[in-house]
């Protein structure tokens, strides 16, 4: 049976967040709302300090929080493993987002286009000029179409107002047999995608000869993303450089 | 039937009688639910980006404010009024029987308050309804709210403040006034026979019976809202249940009290709720009181000796952080409270205005308390390293909840200009007394 | 009568709170199916047998005597 997974290798990763901006872009999200969201940390004391990254997606967990939490099965687990969010079934009570220990749920706060696209100002002449006042600039259809053999609104971001949204591995690529677009930016290739129940899968081989570990493993979530090198997060660690756009 | 009626006023206990007073209690009643109503619609059209709620994580914030601290407020509250109308009738309680329905009616309009606040609080609060209806699973800790809570407890309530006062609509039914087609329609044929005295024994008994442990188990669930989460430390616990319930029973009869002393001075002559009362619901709240202060004791040595992680961040943050006035604030009302009461039982003196105020502290030190359950665990406590967050309710959340508290106090008002909100006759206890009399 | 009506609706109420209970959720199994009840509207039969029971209580109170 699939099951789709997800390898960071933390020795790969430059912190550069470009997965950020592709996720952002290709789920039409709101510039606040982090899908996959990379830690910029930093321990010990100047001149002495270390920098570190952690690329956090949803960690599409077989024993997910959010999904038990749920009270109308808007948040379900699909068989291939991932974790999705029906858009036109959530009440928006956010109580998903409290079960999960990773953070990985956002609400959509105010209408999600007022939130889209906001770090640029679109009214500017110049810009008006190249866009001829198309604003916002693109939405991908495939976002409005129906995934599965469930056949729910699942794909990207943006759809409404007052509902929680978070990363899908972004299922209307993968139903293309593409893989998530922060995979599939990713200039070091720090993150590998596919189905780890094939041994043959990108994914299956690159964990093959290395010894992996999952992130909050003792919550019992069982996470689907595995990561290969660096060590887990403390308390020492402190984050810095956080993105900057509120909603 | 024979009611004690005055010539001059027509029904007893001011009903139907609008005074100036009332009046004026009306127009600011009405005036801050008006205010709460705009400030929702402002949030309703614009989102809830109006708010200070925001995603925990990396917005640093949290995504249950003010509303939901309300809502465990709000249905707290609900639990010991019906609780006490209950008791009060398998015990024969005779001393409770004047503010047997003051009990009823304080659960119906903070049950009401509670779940109009749940729905204020959704995203999609249409949506939430009808999703709830078709959709919703036994699975989420939610189900025990929709279900036991709305259905069962907000139900009964009902029914109990019905029943219970079929009898003196029958006797007001018979007063011609404007009202005698409610009282008419209230009574619902009720003829006041040796029969039907007997049954609505059995069906109070019944009633009384079957909500009290329907109330423990649903309120438990609200507790088990945040026990089961075991991705935020602070929360996952076996405690939450009976905590949720020990704090409900102090600021539900804390409420209960001053609400008892509220009416007993805006009923002036018609005022029946005597001392006797206070004393009982004084005794009744001390106990619960301190049930909750220790609860808060054994919370506060917990959290001294939380371990250097996730669970420190959150102590340090109540202990001696931004939650900490909170916090102190909390535990200081609680014990003044309880050390009023204390003081007034070593005593046997049990005076109304020190009850009320000892009342108003624990009553406000319970929504603090509530707070600081909801609240720090999704600021201070993510187990992955995000910056600690803020929140703090804006103006539009308070307004939002002065309108819910508007709105409990106009059901309230409402309903004593509609009917005797002291029991004239209570069929059941008159029965047993083997005593004829009525109590206008 | 009223002895019939209150059994009847006590009864209902009940069967159709299990039944609710039940159907509200495909209990046992996993993935989609677990997010969807047995039957769309099973919480609402849910609802429906907790409103029976409270109005039996209510019934077998305000229904009149036959001798009237």
């Amino acid at each position: 049976m699939t099951k789709y997974s997800m390898a960071v290798d933390l020795d790969r990763c430059q912190g550069c967040r470009a997965c950020m901006t592709a996720c952002t872009i290709e789920n039409n999200t709101v510039q606040s709302n982090h899908w996959m969201y990379v830690f910029r940390f930093e321990e010990g004391t100047f001149p002495e300090t270390e920098m570190s990254f952690l690329p956090r997606p949803c960690q599409h967990c077989d024993n997910a929080p959010c999904v038990k939490v749920c009270p109308v099965g808007s948040r379900f687990k699909r068989e291939d493993g991932l974790v999705l969010t029906d858009a036109d079934r959530c009440i928006g009570c956010r109580y998903c987002e409290l079960a999960c220990p990773y953070g990985v749920n956002y609400f959509n706060w105010q209408k999600p286009e007022k939130g889209q696209y906001d770090v640029v100002d679109w009214k500017d002449d110049d810009l008006e000029a190249v866009t001829g006042g198309l604003i916002p600039p693109y939405r991908n259809p495939d976002l409005d179409e129906l995934y599965g053999e469930e056949q729910r609104h699942t794909a990207g971001g943006g759809h409404a107002k007052g509902v929680i949204e978070k990363c899908t591995f972004c299922v209307h690529r993968v139903e293309k047999g593409l893989e998530p677009a922060c995979a599939d930016t990713c200039p070091t290739n720090a993150l590998v995608f596919g189905d780890i129940d094939d041994p043959e899968s990108p994914i299956s081989a690159y964990l093959k000869d290395r010894s992996p570990w999952q992130l909050l493993d003792e919550a019992g979530t069982k996470p689907n993303v595995y990561y290969i090198g660096g060590k887990p997060p403390n308390k020492e660690l402190k984050e810095i450089e956080r993105p900057k756009a509120t909603v | 039937m024979a009611v004690e009626t005055r010539p001059d006023v027509g029904l007893p206990q001011g009903v139907g009688r609008l005074t100036i007073r009332w009046k004026a209690f009306l127009l600011v009643a009405l005036a801050v639910l008006g205010f709460g109503l705009f400030a929702y619609g402002y949030e309703q059209a614009n989102g809830m980006s109006v708010t200070s709620l925001r995603s925990t994580g990396t917005m640093g914030g949290a995504t249950w404010g003010l509303y939901i601290v309300m809502v465990e407020y709000f249905i707290g509250v609900s639990l010991a009024g019906v609780a006490i109308a209950a008791v009060s009738r398998v015990f024969r309680i005779i001393e409770l029987r004047p503010i047997a329905r003051i009990a009823e009616l304080l659960t119906v309009a903070s049950l009401m308050v509670g779940l109009i606040a749940v729905i204020i609080d959704l995203g999609q609060p249409i949506r939430g309804i009808k999703n709830m209806l078709l959709y919703a699973r036994p699975q989420s800790a939610f189900f025990g709210t929709f279900t036991l809570v709305a259905g069962g407890v907000f139900l009964t309530a009902l029914a109990y403040l019905f029943l219970g006062g079929r009898r003196d609509a029958a006797k007001l039914a018979e007063i011609p006034s404007r009202l005698q087609w409610f009282h008419r329609l209230w009574a619902s044929g009720y003829t006041d026979s040796a029969e039907e005295r007997d049954r609505h024994r059995r069906v109070m008994f019944w009633l009384s019976v079957g909500i009290v442990p329907l109330i423990v188990i649903a309120l438990s669930t609200e507790g088990l809202v945040f026990g089961v989460q075991v991705g935020r430390p602070g929360w996952f616990g076996s405690l939450q249940g009976p905590d949720f319930l020990v704090l409900a029973a102090a600021s539900g009869l804390a409420n209960l009290l001053i609400l008892s002393a509220i009416i007993r001075r805006a009923l002036g002559d018609w005022n029946r709720i005597d001392a006797e009362v206070f004393k009982w619901l004084g005794r009744f709240l001390l106990v619960a009181a301190s049930a909750a202060l220790y609860f808060m004791i054994v919370e506060l040595f917990t959290l001294l000796y939380a371990t250097p992680s996730n669970e420190r961040l959150l102590a340090d943050a109540l202990l001696k952080g931004t939650y900490a006035w909170i916090f102190w604030l909390s535990i200081g009302l609680m014990t003044l409270g309880l050390a009023l009461l204390i003081s007034q039982a070593a005593a046997s003196k049990w005076r109304i205005g020190t009850l009320v105020v000892a009342s108003v502290a624990i009553s406000t030190a319970a929504v603090a308390e509530r707070y600081l359950t909801v609240i720090p665990s999704q600021t201070h406590a993510n187990l992955l390293p995000y910056e600690p967050g803020s929140y703090f309710p804006n103006w539009v959340e308070f307004s939002v909840v002065a309108g819910l508290f508007a709105f409990g106090a106009l059901l309230i008002g409402l309903f004593m200009k509609a009917f005797p909100i002291i029991p004239m006759t209570d069929a059941l206890i008159l029965q047993d007394d083997g005593v004829e009399a009525t109590n206008a | 009568m009223r002895r019939t009506i209150t059994i009847g609706l006590v009864s209902s109420g009940l069967a159709l709170m299990v039944i609710g209970f039940l159907t509200a959720a495909p209990w046992g199994t996993d993935s989609v199916d677990n997010s969807n009840p047995v039957i769309t509207g099973a919480p609402m039969l849910f609802i429906l047998g907790i409103i029976s029971v409270i109005a039996a209580a209510v019934l077998y109170e305000v229904l009149p005597d036959r001798h009237r």
